[in-house]
């Protein structure tokens, strides 16, 4: 076994005994299991050495502490926070994740923390995508159990053209690698790709898509056994909007206000 | 039903009800109003922290994300690193697209065209660069061209930008201002209603104030100073105004009362104590013996007529029980038995009481109880009344009672309210008439006198003469329907205020024979002393005259003794003379009296005066006739000699040392007139007051006195017959009064 392999099983073990531990502790009642989706930067940044950081980790990082919660972050694909939180094994989910009255039934939802809309990303060559003929002209790469896999789904088109990947940096990557012509995706996520080299060649697609499912507030979102989490939840994010950590918390992982 | 005066007044309840009510709904409508503007307060306050201030912030992040996009644009027009204007040029796309410069049409459309812009310089800026990409360097200046373009692309969205800014700017503070004028305007009517609300509370309560204060506080002070005034005793009668509810109409009315219930309590405990006074005095001064004793009969409290009527001093350790006579106490237990068991209050009766020297004393003793409700009683209170005269004259009634029962002579009486009807008459009643008493009491006199004047007798019942008393002969059909002649003594009485008539019989056959007998006899012996006295004085005359005769003749041949002896034979046969007309006249008083008839005493006693004139003289006396003699009914020329003896017997034996002083006095007494004659003669003592009445009895020898000693016998007989009585009140040498009764001329009408 290679001292790289070593390390990686060591860590997955400490990891699960880590998990058990906490699982097996009654004293760790009050402990919150929060999932964090990979999304692209500045949301999620994963180091090398498997740490996690970017505005959502420090937010989650920021509420726990207001709320006087001991949070346990764990990394996931955004299909599986909903499914968790769904299940109640994750108590809390970072995913940016729109509102919609399918989810509300399965999962609650916290205050808004930040709005987005979705744009359509392509070469700078192609042409401005038309939102309604994008699945049928065009293979879109789109996040599995997103609202923009679920937008496409609605519109007219063969289902090869709709590229469900679970992961950001797969969808750039299919994006980049031609396994899609275009990706459907939260403009501001975009941002990141669009500065880095990857991103070079490729751009918004004409003004973001205008369709009340593909825009709003991101929530943060609770299993619904945790109402009384949902409360904290709610007047932490009221305390740290209204004492300026938030403002200081986004404005040093974005640009402008994306409030 | 009847409607009281207050019934009419209106109800204090329901104007404290109406000004509650009032007080209520005014409190309701500042606290309606309070709640409105509250409500609005917050409504606006909601409406300002969930509308206009997340709209001042969307703005003032828009506003941020303006300056943001100014500087990306800038930067994407001006960097000089491709990679700055690129990442620039991106940011701002996604910059300009983002919501939160999206919520108002016109910062959209403007940003959508500055978006267009940036992308336009960012596509000189491409261009630029591939021309120096392409030219290694050269073709600078149509790469400055192209970059200076874009620079001049890019500076009039400046600009707009800034315009948008101020825009946004702009739309902020209005839409503060708005929402402080709001807040204004809501702060200035929840001011206006918390006035408004504070004058309306302010003029309830003034009103309930005085509302209270005329209707309650005024009232109940009036009232409490009343009563307070009532409770000090406070003799004037303060006047209440008039009540102005029907609960002041109560509580007035109610003081009143108070004060008429105090003043007639302080009436009655003034009685009371008037009463207790009284009764104290009572109980001290009555001559009632009262006494209290508790249950077991000892006495508690006896007042002076208790303790004089027992003979003690004092009436500690006495009992009742103890001062009960036995056989009494034997006949008051079953009371005394009945009244501790509550089936009676009081009981009476007469019974003995032990005095202290063991005497008895008949009391009427009433005895009450003392309980308090249905208890036994505690106390007794008895007053007896010292009854033993009452007692020893019912038993001197039952005793003579019984001697009227059984006297042997008919006792009797008559209703004259009822025709005469006899209502009661004891045995020998019965007997007199042959018939039951039940039998008598039906009777009446008609039925058992035959000879009786119905006439007279009706009018005698119809004219009743108190304790008169007449006596009568009359005849009664007796036992056998004999007719007897009986005397009744029939007695006007009185009792219980109706008149009655007591008669007493008396079988008067016997007497009348006896009387008959005796009349026979006195006519007889006064024939016989007539006969002897008249035939006597001849031969009487006759020795006197011979003897006179011898003397005459014969004097010279007797010796002195044969002269003395004629003598005294002479004296004898004159007094014996004198004697046999002195026994004649005496006789004569029965036998040739004149019937009695109105005379007047001064004229009889002036006539004795006249027959005395020469004795008197001789003696040098005096008679004074006292004025007013009166009318008499008498025998003229026996009373002449009354008069005569009695003048005569004072002249007589006069004293000697004085003249005689002779007074002929009268003085009325009922019906008769008492005549004295009073002298200062020699007096009579007491013993022989009697004797000197009696027929030739004296006092004095012969010697002494002449007279034969039948002047106060013939004196006697006189008034004897005019149905009188003579005495004489004397001492020895004090002179003497002889007095005697006779009957009034002006009462002979009713003999």
């Amino acid at each position: 076994m290679q001292p790289a392999d070593f390390y990686v099983t060591m860590r997955a073990l400490m990891l699960l005994c880590l998990i058990l531990g906490l699982a097996a502790s009654p004293a760790r009642a009050q402990d919150v299991a929060v999932g964090i989706t990979t999304t692209a930067q500045p949301f999620v940044i994963t180091d090398p050495s498997g740490r996690l950081d970017g505005f959502n980790v420090e937010l989650a990082r920021l509420l726990c502490a207001r709320m006087g919660r001991t949070c346990s972050l764990e990394p996931t694909t955004f299909p599986q926070l909903l499914s968790r939180i769904e299940e109640g094994t994750f108590q809390m989910g970072f995913g940016n994740t729109l509102k919609t009255p399918e989810r509300e039934k399965k999962m609650l939802f916290s205050a808004p923390i930040w709005r987005s809309t979705s744009s359509f990303v392509t070469a700078t060559t192609r042409p401005a995508i038309d939102p309604t003929q994008a699945r049928a002209q065009l293979r879109t790469c789109v996040v599995r159990k997103s609202m923009q896999e679920a937008f496409l789904a609605a519109q007219p088109g063969p289902d090869e053209n709709i590229v469900a990947i679970s992961t950001y940096r797969e969808l750039f990557d299919g994006l980049t690698g031609g396994a899609c012509d275009a990706a459907l995706l939260p403009t501001v996520n975009v941002l990141d790709f669009l500065n880095r080299e990857q991103g070079r060649g490729y751009d918004y697609s004409g003004p973001p898509v205008d369709d009340s499912r593909l825009s709003g507030s991101v929530h943060i979102v609770v299993s619904k056994s945790r109402p009384d989490l949902l409360t904290a939840l709610d007047a932490a994010i009221s305390a740290i909007k209204l004492d300026g950590s938030y403002r200081i918390l986004m404005a040093r992982h974005f640009p402008f206000d994306i409030n | 039903m009847q409607t009281t005066p207050s019934d009419r007044l209106p109800s204090l309840r329901r104007r404290l009800a109406a000004i509650g009510i009032a007080l209520a709904v005014a409190v309701l409508a500042v606290l309606g109003a309070m709640l409105v503007s509250g409500s609005t307060t917050h409504r606006v306050v909601e409406d300002s922290r969930i509308h206009t201030v997340p709209r001042i912030l969307e703005r003032q992040r828009a506003t941020a994300n303006l300056e943001r996009l100014i500087r990306f644009g800038w930067i994407t027009a001006t960097a000089t690193s491709a990679h700055d204007w690129r990442q620039a040029s991106v940011t701002a796309q996604a910059l300009a697209y983002h919501p939160s410069l999206s919520f108002d049409d016109e910062v959209r459309r403007q940003v959508m065209t500055v978006h267009a812009i940036i992308r336009q310089v960012v596509g000189k800026r491409e261009r630029a660069l591939t021309l120096r990409t392409a030219t290694h360097g050269g073709g600078s200046a149509e790469a400055q061209e192209q970059d200076r373009e874009a620079r001049e692309l890019w500076m009039p969205q400046e600009a707009i930008l800034v315009s948008l800014q101020g825009k946004l700017a702009d739309d902020g503070v209005r839409l503060m201002v708005e929402r402080f004028d709001r807040v204004a305007e809501i702060a200035d009517l929840t001011r206006q209603l918390a006035i408004g609300a504070a004058v309306l509370i302010l003029l309830i309560l003034a009103a309930a104030t005085l509302i209270v204060w005329r209707n309650l506080l005024l009232p109940v002070l009036q009232v409490a100073q009343t009563m307070r005034g009532t409770l000090d005793g406070g003799a004037q009668e303060r006047s209440l105004p008039s009540p102005a509810t029907a609960e002041m109409a109560v509580m007035q009315n109610a003081a009143v009362q108070l004060r008429e219930a105090l003043h007639r309590a302080a009436l009655r405990e003034t009685a009371l104590k008037a009463s207790e006074q009284r009764l104290s005095s009572i109980f001290a001064t009555s001559e009632a013996a009262i006494v209290l004793s508790d249950a077991q009969g000892q006495v508690m409290q006896a007042n002076d007529s208790f303790l004089r009527l027992i003979d003690h001093d004092k009436a500690l350790d006495l009992s009742l029980d103890h001062l009960t006579h036995g056989d009494d106490a034997a006949r008051e237990a079953p009371l005394l038995r009945a009244m501790l068991n509550g089936e009676t209050d009081r009981y009476r009766l007469d019974k003995r009481l032990r005095r202290h020297d063991g005497s008895c004393v008949w009391v009427d003793a009433s005895v009450r109880a003392i309980r308090d409700g249905d208890a036994p009683p505690h106390q007794f209170v008895t007053v007896a009344i010292d009854i033993s005269e009452r007692m020893r004259a019912e038993q001197e009634l039952h005793f003579i009672r019984a001697l009227v029962d059984q006297s042997a002579d008919p006792i009797y009486c008559l209703d004259p309210l009822d025709g005469g009807r006899m209502v009661w008459a004891n045995a020998a009643t019965c007997r007199h008439f042959g018939t039951s008493q039940k039998h008598l009491l039906t009777m009446r006199i008609p039925d058992w006198d035959p000879n009786i004047d119905a006439p007279a007798v009706e009018a005698m019942w119809q004219n009743p003469e108190p304790l008169s008393t007449r006596v009568f002969e009359t005849t009664h059909r007796v036992a056998g329907g004999d007719i007897i002649p009986v005397e009744v003594s029939a007695t006007w009485l009185e009792h219980d205020g109706r008149p009655y008539v007591a008669g007493y019989i008396r079988d008067i056959r016997d007497r009348n024979r006896m009387l008959m007998a005796v009349r026979r006899s006195n006519e007889d012996l006064q024939q016989f002393a007539y006969v002897a006295s008249h035939d006597l004085q001849e031969p009487l005359r006759m020795v006197a005259s011979f003897l006179q005769l011898l003397e005459r003749r014969y004097a010279d041949r007797l010796d002195t003794a044969g002269r003395e002896y004629i003598q005294f034979a002479v004296d004898g046969a004159v007094r014996m003379k004198q004697l046999i007309e002195d026994l004649l006249a005496y006789s004569r008083i029965d036998s040739r009296g004149l019937q009695p008839q109105p005379v007047d005493l001064a004229v009889i006693a002036q006539a004795a005066c006249d027959n005395l004139v020469s004795a008197i003289a001789e003696n040098g006396g005096r008679v004074s006739l006292s004025d007013g003699l009166p009318m008499v009914m008498g025998d003229q020329p026996q009373l002449i000699r009354l008069l005569q003896n009695l003048i005569g017997n004072a002249l007589k034996y006069r004293a000697p040392d004085r003249f005689p002083d002779i007074t002929v006095s009268a003085q009325r007494h009922g019906d008769t007139w008492i005549i004295a004659v009073s002298d200062n003669g020699i007096g009579i003592a007491p013993q022989y007051h009697d004797r000197i009445f009696m027929i030739f009895q004296r006092l004095h020898g012969i010697a002494a006195y002449e007279g034969t000693g039948i002047g106060l016998a013939i004196c006697k007989r006189i008034v004897e017959r005019h149905g009188g009585e003579i005495w004489v009140e004397s001492q020895e040498n004090t002179g003497s009064t002889f007095k005697f009764t006779l009957h009034a001329a002006d009462t002979a009408a009713h003999e």
